[in-house]
């Protein structure tokens, strides 16, 4: 069996600004094009003013003319549970509704009339990246590996994956985006070192230190700062423009005019990038924003050089190269350790960030691969492994740590550490417990996960109650907890009495917040809105078919009518107007625009009757002159 | 040399800018160009104010034009079918002796018979009056027949103007002053009140003495004894039975009389209303929308306007987007970038051009516009009939 022959897998980086399809193809990674030539897809959503449904670039391009109709970041809120400190957080800087579900456990974001899961929102970006690649094979594609941050827990996972089901995806495996980048740039090689892969995004900075052996990828620590990304370097290009601008014309202000904003934005970014390879850009941005009182639009014209975006970014950068200081002190790693530093993410492409990076550890950071696609490159690699694993060749092995401390409530309140954070997984670790008041009789084992000292500031992640525990003096009965992570990330929590053996354990299982019942009916839907995609595909091909036979006949009857209207004194345009006719039903075929076929169809079959009267021998339509 | 209906327009558009020398000069020189051109005519005597029975005509639709079905003005007045109102009005004009102004107060102003919903009793009043049928919808010709004013006293008929094919059967003037005579001691201005509702800024405007004499113009009467009941309350029947005034609160089982009968001053919303309608049927949507806009931002209510509102935004969509042509075709920049600086344009213009990439369809910048449809199409349409964008 041929390649060809295989059905097609894709790697995804599902990232919070922008992702990533990609592929492997005769063996060779690549990134596949969206039907509009674009490589990166905005992880936007919209409901635009109009009613429709935009996903992508589209949606990215009204995000602020409709703030809060259009999602972004929503992967700062999949897998988040309502009410806890990350949504809490998020919900302060989102111009879009947050809601509880209907459980009053998970987040949904409203838009329009509806409220969506979360993983509702990250389906519809998946859902165009399929068709993406659907549109590139040629052919369904119903195979994916998905990225996820290395600090993903295992809610947030299972979020993913149900994002990926609702998009009509098998996620085969859902990986670190830190072992994902590795990956793409051990593929082929065989690298033993201890690599740094520094990634910043759109919207968040991850530090990921990988011991990366024969097929083996060890992540052995994880950090970062999920508020600094590049929206922030765009931010500061636009504070600029419009200080200078007020200066310049009379105080106006245009963070107060959504239009001036929204473009100010994309103007903001585009410099940016570009001056990752020019020294200077200029910003032109005719009639940006009305003059007042009747006075013409204003004009915005500046130059921005690189040296003045270093200046007004610097202090991000700095703040970077803290949060990569403390990762590598918390996992006892040192920078001259590092054998590889791998940039991930645009924001890498900027020279300011080169730099400090190689100021900090004291070497040149790879640049192999493109840092926006090298995630998704990873991913393909995989996911071409995992569908098709060579003969002969043993199967890449990816190991994870936990990217959060485990542990139990205890008295006071506090938070006991069972697992630390950077534990590679499997593991498993237990600690001993007493009971704190005479003759109690039972234990509440509540599982957190978090660095807070305080059990209230971390996130629950499920409870139990041991009971049956002999009657004693407080400090008497000791209760053994075991804590163990499977290769899966599953995390399982046991309690034991020493003494009588009495026994009580949870798995702790992830949801993404949708219930099954729920999951099961968005997918009915869309299998509802595939078949009537599909019958709406059926009509359309069927009016096709009619149409072009319609047209054929018309155009055979050409010479006989243009016979008939040479003796007539009327109705000289009447081929003319046939062909423009056909042309619009042409173009509207092409378009596959079914309104504007419905609009000239009935043309179509006017003109023909006329066409077979006039053939015959009948009068020509009179001149309304 | 603009036609004359091209001036009459522009002499609208420049009345409802409160240009009035300007609007003058307009309908002057139509009728200079068409001596015998009614429309101009009946606007001069509009806006002189000299009402000379000359109706404000309705102009009949122009080819293609469609009426809007859907305006449903509930408040307004559509002449209803002859019969009826024969049957109906005698009812109405037979009570005034019911109303609270004296005699002499005979309400001075009569609306013609096709407006009378808007000064007709309300349906609690007193139960010998018939109500009023219900007001059927107005189509298209009920609102071409409306525009025909009914004729004065004394004032000889004016010919009536084309109205729409499907109008409803003109009325026979002299039928309808019959009808109107017991409340019509005063010529009905030109054009009338609702039946046309094109009275200008400058027309006759009402006076204290159009309207019924108040009671209180007859000095003062004595004061009233108020009686409190041991609960404390008001009698007003007891204030009933010791003042001269005639009481504002009928007495329990008499019919409750209709307001008094007052010339309502025609308003600008009036005007531009009509002014909206006529543009309408001239298939001068835009500046039928301009003025229907103007009337909603005084009444946003307004039943009529808005479906005028809705009927002139559909058409004017459909008539941009025919110069679009497909909405999946895909809008490019036919100018170089650094002749944009030399256009003419708004800060909208300015942000739907800087979305045209090459990239995005018609519908796509539809949705991305953040703007209403109908700005949408017609920035796009006059972008590309400019030649600074092509598809």
């Amino acid at each position: 069996m041929s390649e060809l022959d295989l059905e097609p897998v894709i790697g995804i980086d599902l990232g919070t600004t922008n992702s990533v399809v990609a592929t492997v193809i005769d063996g060779v990674p690549r990134v596949i094009q969206g039907r509009s030539g674009q490589l990166l897809t905005p992880s936007v959503v919209a409901l635009a003013k109009n009613g429709k449904r935009l996903v992508g670039q589209i949606a990215k391009r009204q995000a602020i003319t409709n703030a809060e109709n259009t999602v972004h970041a929503a992967k700062r809120l999949i897998g988040r549970r309502w009410g806890s400190k990350e949504v809490e957080d998020a919900a302060r800087i989102l111009p879009y509704q947050l809601v509880a579900g209907p459980e009053g456990h998970d987040v949904r974001i409203r838009l329009g009339e509806r409220a969506y899961a979360v993983p509702e929102i990250s389906a519809m970006v998946l859902s165009e990246l399929k068709a993406d690649a659907e549109a590139f094979f040629g052919r369904r594609v119903s195979k994916a590996v998905v990225t996820v941050p290395a600090y993903f827990n295992d809610g947030q996972r299972h979020a993913t994956k149900d994002a990926g089901r609702i998009a009509g995806l098998e996620v085969l495996r859902i990986i670190n985006e830190p072992t994902s980048a590795a990956l793409a740039y051990g593929f082929a090689k065989q690298m033993e070192k201890k690599v740094v892969v520094f990634d910043l995004g759109g919207g968040t900075f991850d530090i990921s230190v990988l011991d990366i052996g024969k097929s083996v990828y060890d992540v052995v620590a994880v950090g970062g700062d999920t508020y600094l990304g590049g929206e922030d370097f765009d931010r500061r290009v636009m504070d600029w423009i419009v200080f200078a601008f007020a200066k310049e014309n009379a105080g106006i202000d245009l963070r107060s005019d959504k239009m001036a904003l929204q473009r100010l934005k994309d103007a903001a970014e585009k410099a940016k990038i570009e001056l990752s390879s020019s020294p200077a850009t200029s910003i032109s941005l005719p009639f940006l924003v009305g003059g007042g009182e009747g006075r013409p639009a204003l004009h915005l014209e500046k130059q921005l050089t690189r040296e003045k975006l270093e200046e007004l970014t610097g202090d991000l950068v700095d703040r970077c190269i803290r949060v990569v200081e403390r990762t590598l002190r918390d996992a006892g790693v040192r920078a001259r350790d590092v054998g590889d530093v791998i940039l991930v993410g645009g924001m890498t492409r900027m020279p300011r960030v080169q730099r400090a990076v190689r100021e900090f550890f004291g070497r040149e950071p790879s640049r192999g691969v493109h840092p926006e696609e090298v995630v998704a490159l990873g991913a393909a690699i995989q996911a071409q492994n995992l569908a098709y694993p060579a003969k002969g060749q043993s199967e890449v092995l990816l190991l994870d740590v936990t990217p959060h401390n485990l542990g139990i409530l205890v008295v006071g309140g506090y938070f006991e550490t069972i697992i630390p954070k950077n534990t590679t997984v499997p593991t498993s670790a237990n600690r001993i417990f007493t009971t704190v008041q005479d003759n109690q009789t039972a234990v509440r084992i509540a599982v957190l996960q978090g660095e807070s000292e305080r059990a209230t500031d971390n996130e629950l992640l499920g409870e139990f109650v041991l009971d049956g525990l002999r009657a004693a003096r407080r400090g008497e009965v000791e209760v053994e907890v075991q804590f163990d992570i499977s290769a899966d990330g599953i995390v399982g929590v046991s309690a034991r009495d020493l003494q009588t053996g009495q026994r009580q354990s949870i798995t702790v299982t992830a949801t993404s917040g949708l219930t099954e019942e729920e999951l099961r009916h968005i997918l009915e839907e869309n299998v509802d809105e595939a078949l009537e995609r599909k019958q709406a595909q059926s009509d359309f091909e069927r009016r096709r078919e009619a149409a072009e036979a319609v047209m054929r006949e018309i155009e055979g009857l050409v010479p006989a009518v243009s016979d008939a209207l040479a003796r007539s004194r009327f109705g000289k345009d009447a081929v003319q107007k046939a062909v423009g006719v056909i042309q619009r039903v042409r173009q509207a075929l092409a378009a596959r625009d079914v309104q504007s076929l419905e609009a000239n169809e009935e043309q179509l079959d006017r003109t023909l009757q006329l066409f077979k009267s006039l053939a015959a021998g009948g009068r020509p339509p009179e001149d309304p002159r | 040399m603009r036609p004359a209906s091209q001036l009459i327009e522009q002499g609208i558009k420049s009345y409802t800018r409160g240009q009035l020398g300007e609007a003058e000069r307009y309908w002057r020189e139509a009728l200079a160009l068409e001596p015998l051109n009614d429309r101009a005519r009946a606007y001069l005597d509009l806006l002189q104010g000299a009402p000379r029975g000359t109706p404000a005509p309705a102009a009949p639709p122009p080819q293609g034009a469609q009426p809007p079905p859907e305006v449903q003005p509930p408040q307004r007045a559509a002449p209803p079918q002859p019969a009826t109102l024969q049957q109906a009005a005698p009812q109405y004009v037979a009570p005034p002796l019911q109303y609270a102004a004296p005699p002499q107060a005979t309400p001075q102003y009569a609306a013609p018979p096709q407006a009378t919903p808007q000064y007709a009793a309300p349906p609690q009043a007193a139960p010998q009056y018939a109500p009023l049928p219900p007001e059927p919808p107005p189509t298209y010709a009920t609102l071409g027949a409306a525009a025909t004013p009914v004729p004065a006293a004394g004032v000889q008929a004016p010919e009536a103007p084309a109205a729409a094919p499907d109008a409803a059967p003109q009325r026979t003037p002299h039928r309808d002053l019959e009808l109107a005579d017991p409340l019509v001691p005063l010529p009905a201005p030109a054009g009338g009140a609702r039946a046309t509702g094109l009275l200008a800024e400058g027309a006759r405007r009402s006076t204290l003495t159009d309207y019924a004499p108040s009671p209180w113009d007859q000095g003062p009467a004595e004061q009233g004894a108020i009686v409190l009941e041991g609960e404390g309350g008001l009698d007003l029947a007891s204030i009933d039975e010791k003042s001269d005034l005639t009481p504002l609160v009928p007495d329990m089982g008499q019919p409750t009389p209709p307001p008094p009968l007052l010339r309502k001053p025609i308003s600008d919303v009036e005007v531009w209303m009509q002014g909206a309608r006529e543009l309408h049927a001239l298939g001068d949507f835009s500046g039928s929308l301009e003025m229907i806009e103007k009337i909603l931002k005084l009444d946003p209510s307004h039943a009529e306007a808005r479906a005028y509102l809705a009927q002139n935004e559909a058409t004017l969509i459909a008539m941009y987007e025919s110069k679009l042509g497909t909405r999946s075709n895909i809008p490019r920049l036919a100018i170089k970038p650094e002749e944009v600086l030399w256009l003419n344009l708004d800060h909208r213009a300015g942000f739907l051009l800087a979305q045209i990439d090459g990239l995005v369809n018609y519908e796509d910048l539809f949705a991305l516009s953040g703007l209403p449809r109908l700005d949408t199409a017609r920035i796009l349409a006059t972008l590309l009939q400019e030649g600074v964008i092509v598809s």
